[in-house]
């Protein structure tokens, strides 16, 4: 276990090196063939060109090589990496700590993952389990068709007439009104409201984990119909288990692999923040952080917290990997 | 109250005008209600919030250039002084007590008021002026407003400026590189100005995320990057420009939609519509929706070397050529107002018929063209704009336009903005391209000469003109402000019968507000809406 863990993290470095090389080759090619990102926080009327020049040192864009197209100005690459290693992830244009920025909308991207998480799991499996026992029923036919709703609807399209009607339409009355308690009108709210760190984030995060959820149900019930058949299942049956047990006890647990492992991969994604929820919802997190900087295209912002996102991936995939050997016995790590 | 707070100058934001949304502007109905009808009718107190774009710095102000933060510094921080938009006048409703300038406008005498503290309890004196114009000037600190000390004597050359004197406590002498008879209304850009307590000078940071100001309002909690600034009223206030609401909260927004939404829920009871949500807004809020011009100039240049842009007449042809009244109404939903000068009409001394070309006349527009020998036929026109600020159609248009009426066929040309940037300052376009221009101060001076003075500050079109040169400075060295316009409008007059560039329209705002809030109104001067004015109703 030890090994494998120690094995993984070593596999870390590369992982994070490609990833901070491409990044950096993007946004040198950008500032190569865009321009100066410098120049542009200023409009047509120019400023002195020493004061140009001053800010370019400041954000470590003054080398030479960036007006060379084509150039991958390796140099820059070795310093960042270097700079990255001590821990410091540099400042944006307005010379805020990237870190510091990160860590400020961390734990708000942080509940609203949760939050996603837990409504996904939560309602996903049963919708599965549900679908999978019953197949070809009623109850199958509804989820199968409702999943397919909510994977072909963009999240963008969901979240907004989530806010418009669930938000607007049913949750502004509500608000208003003198007899729904406060707690049910901030959980239907249009957007984040700090005094109710989780409640207002429960509707972004159904928006946020509606796509999950689907994915989830679908996974579950393959799996589980699969399982149902297996000879294992059959020799329970034939020692006389009852339903709930074969279920609960032993398809389940095998069934739920393949979930996990998506689940694994979604914690990664959800993490990094979502650009286009928090984007409608206006949650200050880690994905409107992104989506500012790119509007603004604060490179040293966008490398710096997709350097931290990746890391954040990583680590989540490798406790999800070792997860799986406490849901299936026959996986052992030495 | 009203009648002390006139217009004063900011907007600033020469750095924003990509979109009509960026900047605002705005009317000057306030003037023309003073002494008959105040709708000021609201009581002081009470709260209310407003949406705001993140601004870039709050501390040293030096370092504000845009409208998002000069919203906020505008509440903490009390101008040296204002320009009255009708006359052109300073008022003295400010930290300034008088400013006089010597025979030849070059050496300029500022008197403070006595006894004014910043919210830290610190006297406000010449020397926390020199501290903070000395920070600005110096290109080390690249502060944004630096351009607004080039005049001074020694400026951007070393941490202090030989031309920036402490006389006495109260007396700051300024000394110019060259004669500048607007210094005073320049002065009115309260951002670029404004004084720095030693306690924010010592540890800037903090200054920046608590700022110590002067004014009305002061922030007793730290900013909230990227989602609140709240500012509460100053107890302690002595100025002129008394706070009306006790404290207004700030909310950012990741999009406009976002915050229309929050409008919608009840959330936020102040906000400026973005193109993206006004026609929304309108079909629900209809005539509540307070519509007012601003100072912000769009306009298409010409690369006057080029052929055939070389040749005047053809300019004048396509200035001609398009009908400005129908893409304003057509394409930009009504929310601007064609253009009949370079200087924008809230600007003292902007004129409704100075552009001769300016007005849309398909005939004279064919004989211009008849009348410069050049053939359109087989000519392709290449049209400049920056891509994703909302230019596409109304260039297209205007395009179409030309071709309609004159025959040239177009093609059209978007890039980002700082790959814009650059195509501009290298001065590669080949055919007309789209700017945009706001004031920095309330002066017809601010916009010929950036914009058509030779070397000018956005002058983009390659156009020198001595003659207009020489009026500009013979304006610069006025004793009297009515001759110092009358000296500038003649230099526009040059420019718009050569038409270097021709004016497009200057844009409008759109302002939408709750039941809660009153005295609603656009500042012009400030590109921004006057918080500082708006009450809360009981």
């Amino acid at each position: 276990m030890g090994r494998y863990v120690a094995r993984r993290l070593i596999q870390f470095i590369p992982v994070i090196l490609g990833t901070l090389f491409l990044l950096h080759m993007l946004s040198t090619l950008t500032i190569q063939i865009v321009g100066d990102p410098v120049r542009a926080l200023f409009g047509p009327n120019a400023p002195p060109q020493a004061i140009i020049e001053e800010l370019q040192a400041r954000y470590n864009l003054d080398d030479p090589c960036l007006e060379q197209t084509g150039n991958p100005c390796v140099g820059l690459f070795v310093d960042r990496i270097g700079q990255y290693a001590s821990g410091d992830f540099g400042v944006n244009f307005r010379g805020r700590s990237v870190m510091e920025m990160f860590l400020e909308r961390f734990p708000v991207t942080a509940r609203l993952t949760v939050i996603a998480l837990a409504f996904e799991i939560v309602v996903g499996i049963t919708a599965g389990v549900l679908a999978g026992l019953k197949k070809d029923k009623l109850i199958d036919n509804l989820v199968r068709f409702t999943t397919v709703v909510l994977i072909a609807f963009p999240v963008f399209v969901f979240g907004s007439l989530a806010l418009l009607l669930v938000g607007l339409k049913i949750g502004l009355p509500l608000r208003n009104s003198d007899w729904a308690p406060e707690w049910l009108g901030q959980m239907l709210n249009v957007g984040y409201d700090p005094d109710y760190p989780w409640l207002s984030l429960v509707l972004p995060g159904i928006v946020l984990g509606a796509f999950s959820l689907a994915a989830i149900a679908r996974l579950t019930r393959t799996s589980l119909i699969e399982n149902l058949r297996s000879d294992y299942v059959r020799t329970a049956r034939a020692k006389g288990l009852g339903a709930r047990d074969i279920v609960g006890v032993h398809t389940l647990r095998n069934s739920l692999i393949p979930v996990i492992t998506y689940i694994g991969i979604d914690i990664g994604f959800l993490l990094g923040g979502s650009l286009v929820t928090e984007g409608i919802f206006n949650i200050p997190g880690v994905g409107q952080l992104v989506f500012l900087a790119i509007q603004a295209n604060d490179a040293p912002v966008i490398i710096g917290v997709v350097t931290i996102l990746t890391v954040v991936f990583l680590v989540s995939n490798l406790v999800v990997d070792i997860l799986y050997a406490a849901l299936d016995p026959r996986i052992r790590y030495d | 109250m009203r009648a002390k707070r006139s217009w004063r100058v900011a907007a600033a934001c020469s750095a924003l005008v990509l979109g009509l949304a960026a900047c605002g502007g705005g009317n000057d109905d306030a003037d023309q209600n003073e002494g008959t009808s105040d709708p000021s009718t609201g009581t002081a107190g009470g709260t209310y919030a407003a949406e705001l774009t993140e601004p870039t710095f709050l501390a040293p102000a030096s370092n504000c250039y845009e409208s998002e933060c000069s919203a906020v510094l505008d509440l903490i921080n009390d101008p040296l002084v204002s320009t009255d938009f009708e006359s052109g006048e300073l008022i003295y409703d400010g930290l300034a007590e008088e400013i006089t300038a010597n025979e030849d406008q070059t050496v300029w005498t500022i008197t403070l008021k006595e006894g004014r503290t910043f919210h830290n309890g610190e006297p406000i004196d010449a020397e926390s002026f020199a501290r903070a114009w000395n920070f600005s000037q110096d290109p080390d600190n690249a502060q944004a407003t630096a351009g607004f000390m080039s005049r001074i004597e020694g400026a951007g050359e070393g941490p202090e400026a030989s031309g920036i004197k402490v006389v006495d406590e109260q007396t700051l002498e300024v000394t110019l590189d060259k004669p500048f008879s607007q210094f005073g209304q320049m002065l009115s850009y309260a951002p670029a100005f404004a004084p720095i307590a030693q306690e924010c000078f010592d540890d800037i940071d903090s200054c920046n995320d608590t700022p110590i100001g002067t004014g009305a309002y002061e922030m007793t909690e730290p900013w909230q990057h990227d989602q609140q600034i709240t500012v509460e009223k100053w107890a302690d206030y002595e100025g002129e420009q008394p706070a009306m609401a006790d404290s207004v909260e700030f909310k950012m927004f990741t999009t406009p939609v976002a915050a229309y939404r929050d409008f919608q829920n009840g959330g936020l009871d102040v906000l400026s519509l973005a193109p993206e949500v006004y026609l929304e807004a309108q079909g629900v809020l209809g005539d509540a929706i307070i519509e007012e011009p601003t100072a912000t100039l769009t306009y298409l240049g010409f690369p006057i070397d080029e052929a055939p842009y070389d040749n005047k007449k053809v300019r004048q042809a396509i200035s001609m050529a398009i009908d400005r009244e129908l893409i304003v109404d057509q394409v930009l939903n009504g929310l601007a107002y064609p253009s009949t000068d370079i200087v924008t009409p809230p600007i003292p001394g902007a004129r409704d018929d100075a552009c001769e070309y300016c007005t849309y006349d398909p005939e004279r527009a064919k004989e211009l063209l008849a009348e410069s020998g050049v053939d359109p036929e087989g000519m392709t026109l290449q049209y400049y704009f920056n891509a994703g600020a909302g230019h596409d159609a109304w260039v297209e248009a205007a395009a179409r336009q030309v071709q309609k009426t004159l025959g040239f066929d177009y093609e059209l040309n978007s890039t980002e903005w700082a790959q814009y940037l650059e195509l501009l300052d290298g001065g590669d376009f080949e055919g007309p391209f789209r700017l945009g221009w706001s004031l920095d101060y309330p002066s017809p001076e601010n916009y010929i000469r950036p914009i058509v003075g030779t070397d000018g500050d956005s002058n983009y079109t390659g156009y020198s003109n001595p003659e207009l040169d020489e009026l500009v400075a013979q304006g610069d060295a006025a004793t009297s402000l009515d001759e110092a316009i009358d000296l500038y409008q003649q230099a526009g007059d040059l420019a718009l019968e050569d038409m270097p560039i021709i004016p497009m329209w200057s844009g409008g705002t759109a302002i939408a507000h709750s039941d809660e809030v009153g005295n609603v109104r656009f500042d012009v001067g400030e590109g921004e809406i006057a918080y500082g004015e708006i009450t809360v109703e009981e």
